[in-house]
């Protein structure tokens, strides 16, 4: 899960991009709160789990990221 | 003998009265030159003042020319960074669909696009004249208070863009 996820994020941001859970997708990738709900398609789309939108306001971490989606992932 | 006596004496006459005349004639001319010469000093003098009142002109100009510059760049910056911001293209080539993303996760999108109202608010009363907030003025990085999404080049002109 948490290579999907990555892969995801890089693919968005760039392969060049160095992403460890600490990276902060607005201020260490040059993202912006669009592409947070961008990215969250995209790893829905792929893994087929749904996360509830009230979970997801304010993401900003990529650990955070990985929290949410390790939850729902499990879940489903 | 007396008619050539009173020739030469016409002779001398009419050479020392052309003579008279001709210096009277030089000295007139002379008056006008020196009159003349008078003038143009001053025409000299005021072109220099003229002359130094445009490079002091010139100079104003070539700041106001370079403001206007700075200005232009400015709003050019904004516009890219507005296109971006509905219209970004992300490192896989994808364009981003504003109208996709509001479909999908509506409350999200709904809550950014309200955000980003009230920032362009505060855009229009930063470009009418309101001064920036200590708060507009210290942000470096997306998430400190006070960024504002919709003008950042303008209401943040401290932060640092990420590459």
């Amino acid at each position: 899960m948490k290579d999907t996820v990555i892969d995801i994020l890089k693919s968005h941001f760039g392969r060049d991009k160095d992403i460890t859970p600490e990276t902060n997708m607005l201020n260490d990738l040059g993202g912006d709160d669009l592409d947070v709900v961008d990215v969250l398609m995209q790893i829905e789309e792929a893994l087929k789990i749904s996360i509830p939108e009230e979970e997801t306001f304010d993401l900003q971490t990529v650990q955070q990221l990985l929290e949410v989606v390790e939850k729902h992932n499990v879940e489903s | 003998m007396w008619k050539v006596k009173l020739f030469l004496m016409f002779i001398v006459l009419g050479t020392a009265g052309g003579g008279l005349l001709y210096v009277k004639n030089l000295q007139a001319n002379l008056a006008i030159s020196k009159a003349n010469a008078v003038l143009m000093e001053e025409g000299i003098e005021k072109q220099k003042v003229l002359l130094a009142q445009q490079m002091v002109d010139s100079k104003a100009l070539a700041v106001v020319v370079e403001e206007q510059y700075a200005l232009i760049d400015k709003e050019r910056k904004e516009t890219e960074f507005l296109r971006q911001r509905f219209k970004k293209t992300n490192a896989d080539g994808k364009v981003r669909d504003l109208g996709d993303l509001a479909n999908n996760r509506p409350a999200t999108v709904t809550k950014i696009l309200n955000n980003d109202f009230n920032n362009q608010i505060r855009c229009n009363a930063i470009a009418q004249g309101s001064p920036l907030t200590e708060e507009e003025t210290a942000v470096v990085k997306k998430t400190d208070p006070g960024y504002n999404s919709m003008c950042q080049v303008t209401a943040n002109p401290n932060y640092v863009e990420v590459k």
